[in-house]
Formats: C-alpha cells, sequence, structure tokens
C-alpha cells in the first residue's frame, strides 16, 4: 500500500461541490414551486372556489335548508381552454376568466366576472372562443401575455368598441345589429367617400359621395369656388368635403378647370324674378327644414334637418337660373339625391328660388365679396394644370365629372385590419405601435404620421427638393430643373414656389453657404407642408367617428372564418325596388329618404312595410293628401306633396294591399268578439297607459295622442279612425318585434288583456272625421274590405 | 468486502438445511438483497487506500475513462480552466433538456410554432426546459471555442495529440451545426431569417461560379442550399431536415467524436503539461514508431534529462498493461511523485466544476426567457435578418463577399487551423500558456494589430465604401478576390509569416495566426451584433435605426 | 392624442357599464327622468306622481340595486308605488338594467359637480 494521497483540494472541492448541488435542487425546487403553486390562475381559480362555495352556502340557507353545501375544495384547479380546431386556436382565457358564462358570478370583479350582454348565448364559449372576437394570445397563461401586451404579439387584446372590428369574420353583412360603432364605421367610410381612392375590397356603389360637377361653373359663383376649395369650413361649418392643403396657385388652377364645367341651357335662360312671399309658403309645404338646415334658432344654433346640406348661405353661392331649372328636375342634376321630386311648375320653381336667394342669403358677405376684385376667367395654363390636379388628387374619387374618371390610386385597405405593426409607417409620432392607435391616430390628423422630409447627405439638395414637392403638378408638369450653381437653382426653386402660392412672396434664401439656404428652403417648405407626399385630405372627424372608422378599418382583416359554419347566415339585404306604379312613383317622390319598407330606406318617418295592417285604407288616403302630425310638440311632418288625386288613391290602395303580413295579429281577428273596450279603459288607466299617451287632453306627451286634435285639420283623426285592430293587438303584445328601437315597453299583458285593450284603443274615433267620411264613403275604417269606390 | 458474496453458499449451512430453514434463509437473503445488490453493482466500499482508489476508477465503466492516477498539473484551475468538462456537461443537459423537448415539439411548419407556445405556457416547466436548452446551446458554443483557444495557447495542438486536435475541429463545426439546425425548430420570425441568411451563406460559391459563367452546368451553392432546405426557401422540407439533422444526425455524429475524442486524450497521454509539473508526457512505447509518426526523435529522452535530477535517471519501465496496448501510459516512479490519484481528486473537481456549470445555466434559465418572436411569415422579411451570433462575424463578411465571406474564408481559416498542428513542430513548453513570455508578447502585439487593422477597415469600408463604389463596373470576381474579408486574411497570412521569420519559430506563427483570427472573430461578431441596423447599415445605436 | 392601447382594469370596467347605462337611460328613460337624472324629463310635467329624482341622496340610502332591479323590471306597481312608471323587464335585459342601475348611481355626484359648477359660474 502506498501513502495516503494528500488531498489538499478535495476539502473545498467538497464544499464547492455541495453548495452547487444544494443551489441547484433548490433552483429546481423553486422552479416546481413556482409551476405547481404560484401561478396566477391558480390564485384567481381558488378564489372563484372560494366564491363558489359562499354562495351556495347563501343559496342553500335561504332556499334548502338540508342541500348540501358546496366545499371549495371540490372546484378542480386545472387549465380549462376551448379547443377550436378549425380555427387553429386554443384559448386558455377561461383558465383565469372562470366565471364567464356563470350569470351568478355577474357581481364579481375581474377575471371571475361573468360576461356582460347576451352575447355567450348565441356564441357559447366552447365554440367560439374567445380570442376570435377578442383577440390577445389565447395560448398564453399570463396575464400580460395572454392579453397580448407583450413583444412579438400583433394581436393585442382588442378594448371597448374596438372588439365589434372582429364581428365581421363571421358576419359579412353590412349591418350587425350588436356592433352600432362598427357599423357607424362601414356607413362613414362610404359616406365619406373613403373608398372613392381607397380599395376595400367592397363592390363600388354607383353613387360618388360628391355631388357631380357636369354643371358646376353654371352652379356656382366663381368667388364662392376659390373660397370653398381653400377653406370648406369657412362657408359651411359642417361640411362634408375635407379640406386639402393646397396652395393658392393650386386653387386657381383647380377652380379655372371647374368653372369650364358648363350647362348651357341654363347659361342661356333668362334671369329669373320670382316672388319672395309665395315661394315662403311654396318652402312651408314642402317641409324643407326636415332635411336641410334652414334658420337660426335664438342662440345661433342652426335649426333643421342634416340630410341635404345647410341652406344658410345659398345666396351667396349659387346661381338661381340654376336653382330654377333644378327645383323644376332635381333628379336630372343629382341622380342619387334624396330629395323628392315635387310638382313644381316653373312659376313656383321661379318663387321658390327667389324666396331661397333672398331668404338665405348673408348680406355681410355679400357687401364684403363685392369690394373684392373681380376674379379673372381662368388662363389656359391653369385649365391645364386644374385638370391635372384634378387626377393627381383624384377628386373624381368622389365627384362625378365627364372625361375625368376616378384612378383609385391611394393605399388598398382591403386587410388594412390584419397588416402586422411593424408594415404600419407610424413616422415619428408618439403613438402606442398598435393597429388601432395607428388607424385611429392617421384619421384624426393624417400628417402627424409621416417623416419630416430631410436632406441626406451626398444627395443634391436641389433634386431632392424639387422631386418631393407637392402637389406635383404644381411643379414637375410645365418647367424642368435647370443647370447651373447651386446657389442660382435654389433661388430658382424658391421663386418657383413663390409663384405657385406655396410659400409667401416677401421670402428670400438667408445669406450663407448653400448648404445653409437649402437648409432653410426644406425647413421653410416643410412648414407648409409642401413636402409631404401624403395626398390624404383632412377629413377632420369627431373623436367618436374616428373611433367608428378605425373599428371599421380594423375590421377590414385577412382572417375569416375558416369553415362555412361558422359564416353567419346572409340576411337576404332586399332592396325595395318595385318595377310597377307605384315604384315609379317612390323613385319620383323618394320615400325612402324618410320612410323604411322592407328594410330599405331610413326611419326618420314611420315604417311602412306594415301599412297595410296598419291603418285604414281612408284615413291613409286622407292623410296623403293632408299630412298632420300626431305629436303636440312636434309641427315638423310629411311635406305637402300636393298628390294628384290618382297618385294618392293609387299609393292608398297599393300599400292597403300590398304592405300585409296576414299573420300580423291574427289572434285579434279570431278572437275579437271576446273584447271589451269598457274593461280595456279601466286596464289603460291600471297600466300607466296614460303616463305617455293623451287621451282627450289628458295624459303624458311620450307616444302619439291617441286623440289627436290639430287645429288646423279639425277633421283630424284618433286612433280609432286611422289604426286597425291586428296591428294595435300584435303591438301590444310585443312592441319591440315590430320597432326594435320602440321606447314603448312590453308590458306582458295576458291576451285577453290585450285584446280588452285594443278594443279599448278602436273605440276611440274622431265623431267630426267619421261624420266627414261617412258623407264620402260609405266603409268604416276597421270594416274595410280594401276596395275603394269610386 | 469481496468475501461477502460467498458467505450464503457455505457448504456447511446448505447441507443441513431443513424445509424451515430454508425459508429462513430466504428471508434473511431478501433482507439483504438491498445490500448485496449494491454491493454487486459497486463492487467496492469507500475506497480507503491508493489502490482501492484506483480500482474505483478502473472498475467503473464511466470513471474508468480517467487514469487512475492523474498529474497534479492537470487539476489546477488555471491548466484548463475546466472548459472540456464545462462543454462536456453542457452537451448532457442539451441532450436531457432535449429529448424532453422533443416529446412536446411537432415539427411541422403548421404545429411547431403552436408546440412551442404550448411548451411555453403549459407543458409543465416547460418552459424552463426549453430555456435550459437554448442557455446551454448559446454557452456550448462559447465554451468549445474558449476551450479550442485554451488548447491552442498551451500548444495542446502537439505532439502527440495532434489529431485529437483535428477531431477537436471535427466538434468545433458540428457544435456550430447543431446549434444552427436547432435554431429554425421554433418556427418563428428570428429562427426563419436566420436560417434565411444563414442557406444564403450556404449558397455564396454561386457568386463564384457566376463570376465564372459556370453556374448554369455547375451550381455547387445552389446544391448546397437545396439539400440544406430541399427546396428553394425555407419551409415544411428544410424544417423535418433541420428537425432530423438535430435531433439524431448531428448527435450521434457527434458523440462518435467525442468518444474519439476523449479515448484520444487518455492515449495521448492525459492533459498537456509542463515538464517541471513532471515527466514532459509518457514514454513512448514503440518509440520508433512514435517517432516517426510524431516527428520528435528524443523527445521524451532530451525531456526526461530537463525535468530529472541531474544523475536520477528513471527507468524506461511503464504501467502499461500490456505491449500491445498502444500510445503512453505513466512511466513508473518517475511520475508518482507528480500524480494524485484520480479518486477522490479529480472525480470531485470534475463533479464540482459539473455542478457549478448546471447551476449557472439553472440561474440563466430561471432570469431569462428564450426569445420566441412572431409566427414564421416569408411575407414579412425581418430587415436586419441577423444569422445567430456565432455566425454574424461571417455574415459581416458575407456583406463584403458572399462566397468568400460565406465559403472561401471560413474553409481557409477551419483548415488552416487543422493544419497548424502538422506545420508547427517545435517541441518545447507544451501545456504552458502562451509558450512562455515570448509568446506572450507575440499574442499581445497580433492582438493589437488585429484589433487596429479589423477596426480599421471597418471603418474604412463604411465611410469610403469599397472597390463597386469607385468602379462601378468592376467585375465581381475582383472583389471577391479583393474585398475587406480577403484584405485582413492576407494581412493576417502576411503577419504570421512575418512573426515566424522574424522569432524564428512556427510556434510563434502559429500563435500569431490563432490570435489574429480570434481576435478578428470577436470584433466582427461584436460589430455585427450591435452596429449593424436595417439593410444592413452601420447605426452607432438601435436608437437610430430608421422607423419604418 | 388618444391613447387607445390602454388595458382595461376593474374601474373601466365600471365606467363602461356606467356608459351603456346611460345610453339606455338616455333612449328609455331621459324623457320622464331628465337629461340629468333629476326627475325633471321632457314628460314630467304630465304626471302625477312626479317621476323620481335620482339626485336625491336619502333616496339612494333607502334603496339597493335589487329594490331597483324590481321596480325596473316589474313597475311601479309591484312595489306599491305609481302605475306611471312601467315594467321594463320585458324590454331591457337584465343586464342592461344593471347597466342603468350603474349609471342612476353616479347621478348624485353629477349633479353636485353640475351645481358646484354653476355656483362658480355665478
Amino acid at each position: 500500500m502506498m501513502d495516503r494521497p494528500r488531498t489538499y483540494r478535495v476539502g473545498w472541492l467538497k464544499v464547492v461541490l455541495l453548495l452547487s448541488s444544494v443551489a441547484s435542487f433548490g433552483m429546481l425546487l423553486l422552479a416546481a414551486y413556482q409551476e405547481n403553486f404560484t401561478a396566477e390562475w391558480r390564485t384567481h381559480q381558488q378564489e372563484f372556489a372560494h366564491v363558489l362555495s359562499v354562495k351556495a352556502t347563501a343559496a342553500n340557507e335561504t332556499s334548502a335548508p338540508a342541500g348540501a353545501s358546496v366545499k371549495a375544495s371540490d372546484y378542480p384547479i386545472e387549465i380549462r381552454q376551448a379547443f377550436l380546431p378549425e380555427w387553429d386556436k386554443v384559448d386558455r382565457c377561461i383558465t383565469c376568466h372562470v366565471g364567464i358564462d356563470n350569470p351568478a358570478m355577474q357581481d364579481q370583479p375581474q377575471p371571475l366576472t361573468a360576461h356582460p350582454g347576451d352575447i355567450l348565448q348565441h356564441h357559447s364559449a366552447d365554440r367560439y372562443g374567445c380570442t376570435i372576437c377578442h383577440q390577445g394570445q389565447g395560448r398564453a397563461t399570463d396575464k400580460e401575455a395572454a392579453h397580448g401586451r407583450v413583444p412579438f404579439w400583433d394581436e393585442p387584446l382588442l378594448t371597448g368598441d374596438f372588439i365589434q372590428s372582429t364581428c365581421t369574420q363571421c358576419h359579412h353583412d353590412e349591418e350587425v345589429p350588436q356592433a352600432p360603432v362598427l357599423n357607424r364605421g362601414r356607413q362613414l367610410l362610404s359616406e365619406l367617400g373613403c373608398v372613392g381612392c381607397h380599395k376595400t375590397g367592397e363592390t363600388l356603389a354607383a353613387e360618388k359621395v360628391g355631388p357631380q360637377l357636369d354643371s358646376v361653373g353654371s352652379k356656382v359663383t366663381r368667388k364662392w369656388l376659390h373660397k370653398w376649395l381653400a377653406d370648406p369650413g369657412k362657408y359651411l361649418p359642417e361640411h362634408k368635403m375635407p379640406q386639402y392643403p393646397l396652395p393658392s396657385g393650386a386653387i386657381d388652377g383647380l377652380a379655372a378647370f371647374l368653372m369650364t364645367a358648363r350647362d348651357d341651357k341654363i347659361d342661356n335662360a333668362p334671369q329669373p324674378k320670382g316672388d319672395y312671399d309665395t315661394g315662403a309658403d311654396i318652402y312651408r309645404e314642402s317641409q324643407c327644414i326636415v332635411c336641410h338646415v334652414t334658420k337660426l334658432d335664438y342662440a345661433d344654433n342652426p335649426v333643421g334637418g342634416h340630410i341635404g346640406p345647410s341652406l344658410m348661405k345659398i345666396g351667396n353661392k349659387i346661381n338661381q337660373k340654376w336653382l330654377v331649372a333644378f327645383f323644376q328636375n332635381p333628379h336630372s342634376f343629382l341622380p342619387h339625391t334624396k330629395m323628392p321630386g315635387y310638382h313644381f311648375s316653373k312659376k313656383e320653381a321661379i318663387n321658390l328660388s327667389q324666396f331661397a336667394i333672398e331668404e338665405w342669403t348673408d348680406y355681410d358677405l355679400q357687401d364684403a365679396e363685392a369690394e373684392e376684385p373681380a376674379l379673372p376667367t381662368g388662363t389656359p395654363q391653369q385649365i391645364a394644370l386644374g385638370k391635372r390636379l384634378f387626377a393627381e388628387l383624384d377628386c373624381a374619387g368622389c365627384h362625378e365629372l365627364k372625361g375625368s374618371p376616378a384612378k383609385r390610386d391611394a393605399p388598398e385597405l382591403t386587410f388594412i385590419g390584419s397588416t402586422p405593426v411593424h408594415q404600419l409607417t407610424f413616422g415619428d409620432a408618439k403613438v402606442p405601435r398598435t393597429t388601432p392607435d395607428f388607424l385611429y391616430t392617421k384619421l384624426k390628423s393624417p400628417r402627424s404620421l409621416h417623416h419630416k422630409f430631410e436632406l441626406h447627405p451626398g444627395e443634391d439638395p436641389v433634386d431632392a427638393i424639387w422631386e418631393n414637392l407637392r402637389p406635383k403638378s404644381l411643379f414637375s408638369a410645365s418647367q424642368s430643373l435647370p443647370d447651373g450653381a447651386e446657389g442660382e437653382r435654389l433661388a430658382w426653386l424658391l421663386e418657383q414656389a413663390k409663384k405657385a402660392g406655396v410659400l409667401e412672396k416677401q421670402l428670400a434664401l438667408p445669406s450663407g453657404t448653400t448648404a445653409k439656404q437649402a437648409h432653410w428652403l426644406v425647413w421653410a417648405l416643410n412648414e407648409v407642408g409642401a413636402l409631404n407626399p401624403l395626398k390624404m385630405p383632412d377629413f377632420q372627424p369627431s373623436d367618436q367617428d374616428t373611433e367608428a372608422l378605425a373599428i371599421a378599418l380594423m375590421s377590414l382583416s385577412e382572417v375569416g372564418a375558416p369553415s362555412k359554419r361558422f359564416d353567419a347566415p346572409r340576411r337576404s339585404k332586399t332592396v325595395f325596388d318595385p318595377k310597377d306604379e307605384f315604384g315609379k312613383l317612390e323613385r319620383h317622390y323618394r320615400c325612402l329618404s324618410c320612410h323604411k319598407i322592407r328594410s330599405s330606406g331610413e326611419l326618420l318617418a314611420s315604417d311602412l312595410t306594415y301599412e297595410g295592417n296598419r291603418v285604414n285604407r281612408e284615413w291613409l288616403y286622407h292623410y296623403l293628401n293632408q299630412p298632420y302630425s300626431m305629436r303636440r310638440m312636434l309641427t315638423i311632418a310629411m311635406p305637402i306633396f300636393h298628390f294628384p288625386d290618382e297618385e294618392s288613391r293609387l299609393m292608398s290602395e297599393y300599400m292597403a294591399n300590398v304592405f300585409v303580413d296576414s299573420d300580423l295579429g291574427a289572434a285579434w281577428k279570431r278572437n275579437r268578439d271576446k273584447a271589451d273596450a269598457g274593461r280595456g279603459k279601466t286596464l289603460f288607466q291600471a297600466k300607466g297607459c296614460m303616463a305617455c299617451h293623451q287621451v282627450n287632453g289628458t295624459g303624458g306627451d311620450v307616444g302619439p295622442s291617441l286623440t289627436t286634435q290639430v287645429p288646423e285639420f279639425p277633421h283630424g283623426t284618433w286612433v280609432g279612425d286611422k289604426l286597425k285592430g291586428e296591428w294595435v293587438y300584435a303591438w301590444l303584445e310585443n312592441p319591440q318585434a315590430i320597432l326594435p328601437d320602440t321606447i314603448e315597453p312590453n308590458l306582458g299583458l295576458s291576451d285577453q288583456e290585450i285584446l280588452d285593450l285594443t278594443a279599448f284603443v278602436l273605440s276611440l274615433k274622431n265623431p267630426q272625421f267619421q261624420k266627414k267620411n261617412n258623407g264620402d264613403d260609405k266603409n268604416n275604417g276597421d270594416n274595410n274590405n280594401g276596395q275603394v269606390k269610386k | 468486502m469481496q468475501h461477502n458474496e460467498s458467505d450464503s453458499q457455505r457448504p456447511g449451512e446448505a447441507g443441513q438445511a431443513v424445509a424451515s430453514g430454508a425459508l429462513r434463509e430466504l428471508w434473511t437473503n431478501l433482507l439483504s438483497t438491498p445490500q448485496q445488490f449494491f454491493e454487486s453493482a459497486v463492487r467496492h466500499g469507500r475506497p480507503t487506500s491508493d489502490r482501492a482508489a484506483s480500482q474505483a476508477v478502473f472498475n467503473n465503466v464511466f470513471l474508468h475513462i480517467l487514469p487512475t492516477r492523474i498529474n497534479r498539473h492537470a487539476l489546477h484551475v488555471r491548466t484548463t480552466f475546466g472548459l472540456g468538462v464545462i462543454t462536456l456537461v453542457l452537451f448532457f443537459l442539451l441532450v436531457v433538456t432535449g429529448v424532453a423537448l422533443m416529446v412536446y415539439y411537432k415539427p411541422s411548419t403548421a404545429q411547431a410554432y403552436d408546440s412551442m407556445k404550448e411548451i411555453h405556457y403549459i407543458v409543465p416547466t416547460g418552459r424552463f426546459m426549453r430555456n435550459i436548452h437554448r442557455w446551454s446551446a448559446h454557452a456550448m458554443v462559447l465554451a468549445v471555442i474558449l476551450h479550442m483557444a485554451r488548447a491552442f495557447y498551451t500548444a495542446a495542438y502537439k505532439g502527440p495529440r495532434r489529431f485529437n486536435w483535428v477531431i477537436g475541429m471535427i466538434l468545433f463545426v458540428l457544435t456550430l451545426m447543431l446549434s444552427f439546425t436547432g435554431y429554425l425548430l421554433p418556427w418563428d420570425q428570428l429562427a426563419y431569417w436566420a436560417v434565411t441568411i444563414g442557406s444564403e451563406i450556404a449558397e455564396s460559391p454561386r457568386e463564384l461560379t457566376d463570376a465564372l459563367g459556370v453556374t448554369s452546368w455547375f451550381d455547387i451553392g445552389g446544391l448546397i442550399k437545396r439539400l440544406m432546405l430541399g427546396a428553394n426557401q425555407v419551409g415544411e422540407e428544410a424544417l423535418i431536415r433541420f428537425y432530423v439533422l438535430h435531433v439524431v444526425v448531428l448527435p450521434v455524429v457527434m458523440c462518435i467524436f467525442l468518444v474519439v475524442h476523449f479515448w484520444r486524450i487518455r492515449k495521448d497521454g492525459g492533459l498537456a503539461k509542463p515538464p517541471e509539473s513532471g515527466p514532459p508526457e509518457s514514454t513512448d512505447h514503440e518509440s520508433g514508431q512514435q517517432s516517426a509518426e510524431s516527428g520528435e526523435p528524443g523527445a521524451a529522452a532530451q525531456a526526461a534529462a530537463l525535468e530529472s535530477p541531474p544523475g536520477a535517471v528513471g527507468s524506461a519501465k511503464t504501467y502499461g498493461l500490456m505491449a500491445v496496448v498502444r500510445g503512453r501510459t505513466p512511466a513508473v516512479d518517475r511520475s508518482m511523485a507528480h500524480t494524485v490519484p484520480t479518486w477522490p481528486n479529480a472525480i470531485y473537481a470534475i463533479a464540482a466544476l459539473s455542478m457549478m456549470t448546471f447551476f449557472v445555466i439553472l440561474c440563466l434559465a430561471h432570469c431569462f426567457d428564450a426569445p420566441l418572436k412572431e409566427h414564421a411569415n416569408p411575407a414579412v422579411p425581418e430587415n436586419p435578418a441577423k444569422a445567430p451570433w456565432y455566425f454574424l462575424g461571417l455574415q459581416e463578411l458575407v456583406s463584403y463577399s458572399a462566397f468568400m465571406g460565406g465559403v472561401g474564408i471560413p474553409t481557409i481559416v477551419v483548415l488552416g487551423l487543422m493544419l497548424v498542428p502538422y506545420l508547427d513542430r517545435e517541441k518545447e513548453n507544451s501545456g504552458v500558456w502562451f509558450s512562455g513570455r515570448r509568446g506572450r508578447r507575440v499574442c499581445l502585439l497580433t492582438a493589437l494589430m488585429t484589433t487596429c487593422s479589423v477596426v480599421g477597415i471597418l471603418a474604412f469600408t463604411i465611410n469610403f465604401g469599397w472597390l463597386r463604389s469607385w468602379f462601378p463596373n468592376i467585375p465581381q470576381l475582383m472583389i471577391t478576390l479583393v474585398n475587406p474579408g480577403t484584405v485582413l486574411l492576407a494581412l493576417f497570412m502576411g503577419w504570421s509569416f512575418a512573426v515566424t521569420k522574424q522569432t524564428n519559430s512556427t510556434r510563434m506563427g502559429a500563435l500569431a495566426v490563432f490570435t489574429c483570427f480570434l481576435v478578428a472573430f470577436a470584433i466582427l461578431t461584436y460589430f455585427a451584433t450591435v452596429y449593424r441596423g436595417p439593410n444592413w447599415g452601420f447605426y452607432w445605436s438601435h436608437s437610430d435605426w430608421p422607423v419604418h | 392624442m388618444q391613447k387607445l392601447a390602454i388595458g382595461h382594469d376593474q374601474q373601466s370596467f365600471v365606467a363602461a357599464s356606467q356608459a351603456r347605462g346611460k345610453k339606455v337611460y338616455d333612449h328609455y328613460c331621459e324623457i320622464c327622468h331628465g337629461a340629468e337624472g333629476q326627475g325633471d324629463g321632457f314628460n314630467s310635467a304630465m304626471l302625477d306622481p312626479p317621476p323620481r329624482n335620482f339626485a336625491d341622496e336619502a333616496f339612494w340610502k333607502r334603496v339597493n340595486d335589487e329594490q331597483l332591479q324590481t321596480v325596473i323590471s316589474r313597475g311601479g306597481e309591484s312595489v306599491g308605488k305609481s302605475v306611471l312608471m312601467p315594467a321594463w323587464g320585458r324590454t331591457l335585459d337584465p343586464s342592461q338594467i344593471t347597466d342603468v342601475i350603474a349609471f342612476l348611481r353616479t347621478v348624485p355626484a353629477l349633479a353636485k359637480k353640475a351645481a358646484a359648477a354653476e355656483e362658480s359660474e355665478n
């Protein structure tokens, strides 16, 4: 045996081994502990289990004394997930949001609370998961990662109304009833004319958002056109046309070009001279105020509708000759307008135009304009420049003009919602790098998301500035950059910019090196935005509209339902457009501008879809001839169109026979014998109906009065003269089924109660109307058999 | 203790056994089974003597890769810094965590990324496992490079270990390949574009064939790329290829070379050690043959004369077991004074080092999550798309000339380094860092020169461009031949020859050339990591990158 | 610039509920109970007894959410109050009523704020 070796190292080696082993073991234990005990979702589930047991105990105490109590420990603590193979998604959101489909959890804070609303009833969490609608990272199990607010995850949780942007993955319809903001945004997309320049993958409507410009030169004054192009907001605060940042040279050109679009017939007509007072009567009868702002109230707030443009200053704008022609046949000037065709004779049109021009002129403005020098007619160069600018700015995206087709060459938006964030140009803007923020900021102030133009070392400053000067038509087409010393070329550039009205006339290059001069020029041009290649105008939308638009754009996503099973059934969108006589009348009077018929049209006035079930034909006939307001506090009613008698007869008969659903209120027809108006009268009091409806002058003013008394129409109808029993019955049964937005509450009446109330309502007839009606015609309202005696 | 085994078979007891006796015996046997089992497996208790300690090492299949006695010098921290052991531990960690990850990973483009997310969020400790795997892989590349540097600077590539150096170079390349193939598997943007860049590097011979106009019938670059990716783009084919390479082919090849590597360490006489810490290496068994092979006639005798006290010439007897065992074994009685038993000295050192490595990796894995970017998207290029960090130096060279940076220079460097032991046959100061003061000075000077020249040429290229900016119509072949990469290479070669000539020592030349490569690699890697931005442009910091 | 990328915390969920509630209130309730919830809506003059004034803090001390839920969904009749308050239970769903109550609870504070603003103006 040899000597025992000196183990001089082994001592401390053992210590190191021991320490590192213990430390490593500790790390492993730590990892195991964190994995199994401290995970966020475990604590949430434990809390949930606790809440469950508390709730169960409480329920047992009140209802079932001997019931088994739920123990918190019985609730399994585990990863919960919705597996959606077709979507390639695994959503573990319900691992933390455990109470999402438990209505009892509504009072709990996040993440245990129940889902608000009834969305989950139609979109069960099992089938749809969470991230299809909310986005975020479904596979993750810690909060930040799951909500997607981590680097390298492009779809962070959508917040607020932005959730609506994902509805379109399955709901391809124009309207998603549960997503009002999305709908508003989509409506704005088309209303603002975004699709005029941007492709969005949707079929283009035939109508462009701006007025047709074919006769604009005969329609407006040159001065107005200049001012409008420079700043539309000055003429019309609620203008629809956005402001383009255009230098004066460009405005001169565009105006010169547009003034060449004329209509000889109008130009050659004699100057009209009409009567103001007669025109005023026509104005009142025609109810212009329903669609147009026509006056200001005591606080200078505009009064009137916003369907058509404000008329407050048209006297400063419009050529009266054009107005006369327009009143006689508005649809030939604006084929897609909502304005009804009135039966104006030439004389009436002249009188109305006289009233319009005199009533709606800003005389201060007129006097001021009279003092300004008259604008010269455009030179051929200006007209040519205007034509190029019209094309460069793609004005044809919104305005029809013969010979100028739309280019639609703005960036395509078809899949903007699913574009990776890092492909979006944020420029120098200090906004969070997310798609919603990008869209919001871009819409709110387009130019904030752009790099300022800068000179780069190594490139020729004059060339670079020349290349980037905007609008391009103003600079590049006619002139080309001269050769010469750099200082001279810079001076030439400045001269061009001044000539175009981009820079002010008194500016001059600073003394110093050419580099300094070039930087000054860049600064000056940047200040006026002439080096920003962005063409998009500033729409100045309100915060709400901006958000709605951003949501609508977010919904333009490449992501769609992976299988037909998830596609929401397309609601066949029927456009009411019959090819018969009634259709012809509708197209002329544009009923759908105010009324809704079978989901076409607007709901400014009543829905006519079930008009045949709703009202008696006689009443309708009288109403068409002499419309009045149902509500005491409202003076606005249907315009008096002076329908020719055969037209009002045709319309009332058509509606009585065609706009009918035989199932509506069928119970009334079966059981009307059992109805008792006396009981109904008591019920009317007991149910508090008079809170909203007036009968004989007592009661609220929320709903229409049931015994309308209009001084101008002493033979005015009461509800029993107007409505049919089947409709009253159906309405009382479930008002929202007929008119989803109505505020008439569904009182949950029994069948007998409805019968009695209906009988009571129908008993309210105006004796005067009955008398008059019986004189005309033997038919009694509710027994109407659909025949009109001639 | 070995007599225990025969205890139960005493003939007397067996003969007198009755039925109940046999049952009792069964019972006692059963009770003593755990102890018996342990003894039959381990065959010895705690070694109390050198002999027992040697036996413990010798008899254990895992330990017998070590010699029974080990040179005291080899246990000094400064000798190796334990880099070889660290590398091995990292490899073991990679294998273990790799197998665990394999259970959950799905090698298809549709599922790979999702399975990574599953590993991250759902698989118990999956994130931890992946972190360990990721950081071990990076650490292993680093450890291998440092291990190589250690071997080179201590002249351990010399003499009998020449072939093992070559094996080491192969292992180095295998490590890089393993790391690179693993890089693609997460199928995220980082992986996708790094591998795309990698495949473009592989395709770079096309630049040369293009310049020579022979690509149409001899497209070696395209061939390599297609072999690698199985398609023209990184996709499903590439993923499955990389997966198979990563989990089967390369690890198996790696293991084979590892075994050879370790075997050769033993057979080449253990770790390289300076003469003052023992006999230079060992005695040649078959002197003639070995000498002829190694070209060191009389080296052993010379060395022995150097280190042994005058007049105390030791015997030529060694501890070789059989005459047929070739290679070197410790010489009897001469080396004993400088050695200590492997058990417990080396065993504890290795165990402690392994545990420390393990601990460091665990800490890293606990503190830093392995990166996982967005799902791979061929339509959205990363800009800049950067290769894994160890290829960034190459990527920098590739930006000058694809062929030279991607194939030419790396081949020259790897082949050159493999050749070094065969060109530098000076037999002196093996196991001494930098071969003494002169070498240290050479290395320092070389490092200084390399730093200046690499930084200088980078600064020059960034400010003034290269040939193409001055002569736009210059043929590509010219650029392939003359570019910052080749200029540096030529400079390094020239410098090394000058050093060789000046010092009249091939070892000094070798030190110079290796230092050149190492420092240039470090600077280029750092430069490309930190200062290269979108479109491979130069940016002082990440905040200067253009927002796009 | 409005920051959109903010997370919803508990507070904003309550705020969202109140905002939803206000929309419902404006559509269905405002005409009698008034724009500020002070029982002074357009139609209130026609009603006897007058509609509830929600700015009255004493009222909030008397009632809890459950009672409000009952009176809104089943009408004034159900708790012995005026029949002029109709039952909304079949028109609004429970979560809408919850939202409305959440909004109503903010009325006293809003009224106080408005009064303070008016005072500072005078």
